[in-house]
């Protein structure tokens, strides 16, 4: 009996589990957790895929350097939540509960009632929007609450997207969705086209709270620059363009043992055009005395003395698991070194993907400029679980890479501050195309001087304010004079260390040692080989003769 | 700088210096194995003299028929010559066999001495000079008891020595008589062949150095008495003998046309015996020996105590940290940041070694094939890594007999019956 009752139990246990697992897929839980404040949330669809993950993270990313902080989540982690929020990105919701189509729409009522009341022309305050990407879930949406005749299915899908950055200046791309949707009717926005075979509609227009853009791909450099655009509209609560940010012209990772010439001779390119640049450099840890290091720092100090600012590269980390402490000690020891040449950066250089992890941002949050690359540190993992942009609390003053969208990679984007990056291997003739291109570029230089700045390492602290450097309260000057060097310098080295460098310079040496060798190696076995076949021969046509 | 750096930089720079002083070797002998190979090697005598061919052996039956039927072919005047076997407190019948060879033979001056462990059983040394003593020969030849020489092996070791006053001593070459056997004895043959009598000829050509190997060669009668016979402390005799012949101002000359095929273990365990007793002996000589290269009057003998030196400390050391710097580096428990220590300078050694390999195999017949490069190769990974083991096993155990005072044992290398083999085979 009491065996029964066991087994019936056990079995009862082994059903409930299968029901929990395989009913994961299809029930949503109900807002099983409290999502962090915003000021935007983004819904993604529930269980997305990686694509979708990473193009949720760039539209973080846009917000973050706009200076938003933004929540974002799977739809069923934000059933019941919605009202929390007063601006709302739907992105790509292939997968969601239907519970928060209706609570969208109470949202959207609720919007349309503030929108309603507001006065015509006048910012509209505690306003509501929700922005759809994509198309499937407008769709779905409009369909639910009743308003299919609000849209215009085209079931194509490649269109051809022409995006005006200004009156003068646009840009098209070819770009692909499973089909596509238009709010039909007056729109109360509109910009830019998408042509699609005979057909014609918007790349982002807005009907009441509704704001709509058809295309999702957020790899393509056009829909992305044309995104950052287009929401910093959407997030501006006053008629007119929205804050103008400038673009910064950058020599991307220089190292000591670059050039110094080649370096000189671009910064100068700069200084006789009276345009700022930044140069980011590379941490170095040790023998911040050679010579090497001397002369890459006297062009610094020129460069720092004739409008250029000095930023310092992150670390390359070489470690599985980051350990924080360790990398702020390098860094510490890199910007002392820089410092006591005389260079004072003004912000940190960092990886695109340094802004999910909570190491990275740890170590950033000790800079409060920050230069944004496209380049991705393969060591670093986006923290999973993570529903808001904890980059934000840091305050930091972001400066975004420049979305290339013509050969010269100039920024089209003022929604906030960009980076065009120069890469000072290249010939002189393509970067000074480059900065040409800049200057005549709509969105204004810049000159970091300009703008405060600050860190802090284990051991100083500097913040330029005024137009005032200080380094652990002390004010410096970044005056440029000429040194003369020693002419012989003593490098300190041991036997070993010179015998190790003797042993890299002999390298060649030895290679063409090893190939005369080889040679005449080659050549004894193939005399020795003749010789033994004629000594054979020999021998065989003597035993003939013999027999014979 | 990084304790890696430091032994990486000294593997580097000791295995380099040891590669460029075996190029340097070869060219030598490359040029000399050519030169004597376009003569027959014999320098005929106005008069031949009498030579006492001393054989020791212990519990050889296996082989011993087989090395006595070949020393009684010689083409050598038979009246000129005698042998003696030395059969050193065997258990095995070989007491019988040599009896049956004298039974068939009696007209051949064939001695056999057989020891008890009273007299005998003390190592090879003992064993020779129990047959010194009653050779009768001014010059002694030594043959070991798995040999089976050439017929005109003998006469061109003892024509070549009485040719020139100043030598003391004519070794012959040896080869791996049961080559096919197994994958050891393919690498024992190549490594006999390259190291063995290519490093001998390059010795010679260039030092008048060489040293003798246990077999095949003759010495003279008048030096052997010199020196008070073999040193029985030592396991490498030969090697030992050598030492003391540069001492008393003789050259050792190579002569590679005086052949001689032995038997190699076959088995590895046999093989790891065989080598550590000659690595003992001759860390043994070694340290006997090194205090010469300081003196100024040793002579061409300081050059050959350092090549010892070289290879039993310099190679030996360099190999084990490369070694361990490789694998921990696989391991990621070891970082090298030495500049200029790239995988080029490891690919360039790796094809000096084969190409100097391969010089050695091009100047034998049936030697040289793709086959064999493929085992150089292999034998780089696997074999030259045992050598590292043997050394290390021999100094451990020479550390050890000193630090307990244990008296050196002779650990005979176990034999095997190749026909018997051959007919398992087919």
């Amino acid at each position: 009996m009491s065996f029964n009752m066991t087994f019936k139990k056990i079995i009862c246990g082994i059903i409930l589990l299968f029901l929990a697992v395989s009913m994961k897929e299809d029930v949503y839980a109900e807002s099983i957790s409290i999502l962090p404040d915003g000021e935007i949330l983004i819904l993604y669809a529930d269980a997305a895929d990686q694509e979708t993950m990473t193009a949720v993270r760039t539209i973080v990313e846009i917000l973050t350097y706009q200076s938003f902080q933004v929540t974002y989540a799977p739809a069923s982690e934000c059933l019941g939540q919605l009202d929390r929020f007063s601006d709302i990105i739907c992105y790509k919701l292939e997968r969601y509960p239907l519970k928060i189509i209706n609570e969208l729409y109470e949202l959207e009522k609720k919007g349309q009632e503030i929108l309603n009341a507001a006065p015509e022309g006048e910012a509209v305050e505690n306003g509501i929007q929700i922005m759809f990407i994509g198309n499937e879930f407008l769709r779905d949406y409009l369909t639910a609450t009743a308003r299919s005749s609000y849209y215009t299915d085209i079931e194509k899908t490649v269109g051809k997207i022409t995006y005006y950055f200004n009156d003068y200046t646009y840009k098209e791309v070819l770009a692909k969705e499973e089909n596509y949707l238009f709010l039909s009717g007056d729109t109360d926005y509109s910009s830019g086209v998408i042509q699609i075979q005979n057909e014609e509609g918007y790349f982002c227009a807005a009907k009441g709270v509704l704001t709509h853009i058809p295309v999702s791909d957020m790899e393509n450099n056009l829909i992305r620059a044309a995104f950052t655009r287009e929401v910093s509209f959407w997030k501006w609560p006053y008629s007119g363009e929205p804050h103008i940010y400038a673009q910064y012209m950058v020599l991307d990772k220089v190292y000591p043992f670059q050039d110094p010439d080649k370096l000189l001779t671009i910064v100068n390119a700069f200084i006789e055009k009276k345009e700022p640049f930044v140069i980011s450099v590379m941490p170095i840890y040790v023998n911040s005395n050679y010579p090497a290091m001397q002369h890459f720092c006297e062009v610094l100090r020129y460069a720092q003395n004739h409008g250029g600012s000095i930023m310092i590269h992150s670390p390359m980390i070489q470690m599985s698991k980051i350990d924080v402490d360790l990398v702020n000690e390098y860094m510490s020891i890199a910007i002392q070194n820089y410092m006591e040449h005389g260079i004072y950066p003004l912000g940190i250089q960092v990886p695109h993907n340094w802004l999910f992890n909570d190491d990275t941002i740890e170590i950033m949050s000790r800079f409060r400029t920050v230069l944004v690359s496209e380049e991705e540190d393969p060591y670093i993992t986006a923290d999973k679980g993570i529903y808001t942009n904890k980059v934000y609390k840091d305050g930091h003053q972001w400066i975004a890479p420049a979305i290339s969208l013509d050969e010269n990679g100039v920024s089209y984007i003022r929604a906030h501050s960009t980076a065009v990056l120069f890469d000072i291997t290249e010939d002189l003739s393509t970067i000074e195309a480059k900065i040409n291109a800049c200057r005549e570029s709509y969105v204004p230089l810049k000159n970091l001087w300009d703008i405060e700045h600050g860190f802090w390492t284990d051991e100083d602290i500097m913040t330029y304010k005024n137009h005032i450097i200080l380094v652990n309260n002390k004010r410096v000057e970044k005056d440029y004079t000429p040194t003369e060097y020693e002419e012989a310098f003593t490098y300190n080295r041991n036997m070993l260390q010179r015998f190790s460098k003797n042993l890299a310079d002999q390298n060649f040496k030895l290679m063409v040692v090893v190939i005369v060798v080889s040679v005449l190696f080659l050549l004894f076995i193939l005399s020795a080989r003749k010789s033994n076949k004629r000594h054979f021969l020999e021998k065989h046509m003597d035993e003939g003769c013999t027999e014979d | 700088m990084l304790l890696a750096d430091c032994l990486s930089l000294f593997a580097i720079v000791a295995i380099w210096s040891l590669m460029f002083l075996n190029i340097f070797l070869t060219i030598g002998g490359f040029i000399y194995m050519i030169k004597v190979n376009k003569t027959d090697g014999h320098i005929p005598l106005k008069e031949y003299p009498m030579v006492s061919v001393l054989v020791p052996a212990h519990n050889e039956s296996l082989v011993i028929r087989k090395t006595v039927m070949a020393l009684l072919r010689f083409d050598y005047p038979i009246d000129k010559y005698e042998i003696i076997v030395i059969n050193d407190n065997s258990s095995d019948d070989s007491a019988r066999i040599l009896r049956g060879i004298q039974e068939k033979n009696p007209n051949r001056k064939l001695i056999v001495i057989n020891t008890d462990h009273v007299m005998g059983g003390k190592g090879k040394s003992n064993a020779l000079n129990i047959a010194l003593s009653v050779a009768k020969g001014s010059v002694i030849a030594v043959y070991d008891a798995d040999n089976t020489p050439a017929s005109d092996a003998l006469g061109i070791l003892v024509e070549n020595l009485m040719a020139d006053d100043k030598l003391g001593a004519v070794i012959g070459k040896f080869r791996t008589r049961n080559r096919n056997a197994s994958l050891l004895t393919r690498f024992v043959n190549i490594e006999t062949l390259a190291h063995q009598c290519m490093n001998q000829a390059g010795r010679f050509f260039f030092f008048k150095l060489c040293t003798i190997p246990g077999t095949n060669y003759v010495i003279r009668r008048s030096i052997i008495n010199q020196m008070g016979g073999w040193d029985t402390k030592a396991l490498s005799e030969d090697t030992e003998i050598s030492f003391r012949i540069y001492r008393m101002g003789y050259y050792i000359k190579f002569m590679p046309l005086a052949l001689t095929w032995e038997q190699e273990p076959q088995k590895l365990k046999q093989w790891f015996k065989q080598r550590t007793r000659w690595a003992k002996g001759n860390i043994y000589v070694l340290l006997k020996n090194f205090k010469y290269v300081f003196d100024h009057n040793a002579g061409p003998m300081r050059m050959d105590v350092l090549y010892f030196a070289l290879v039993y400390v310099l190679m030996l050391t360099s190999l084990i940290c490369s070694d361990a710097i490789f694998v921990l580096g696989v391991l990621g428990l070891c970082y090298v940041t030495l500049g200029g220590f790239s995988t080029m300078l490891w690919g360039m050694a790796i094809l000096l070694f084969v190409l100097n390999v391969l010089i050695a195999l091009s100047v034998e017949k049936n030697e040289f094939s793709f086959e064999s490069v493929m085992l150089i190769l292999l034998m780089l990974f696997t074999y030259s890594k045992l050598w590292v083991a043997v050394v290390v096993n021999a100094a451990l155990l020479s550390i050890q007999d000193k630090v307990f005072d244990k008296e050196m044992v002779w650990d005979k290398t176990e034999r095997f019956d190749e026909e018997q083999i051959k007919q398992k085979a087919n």
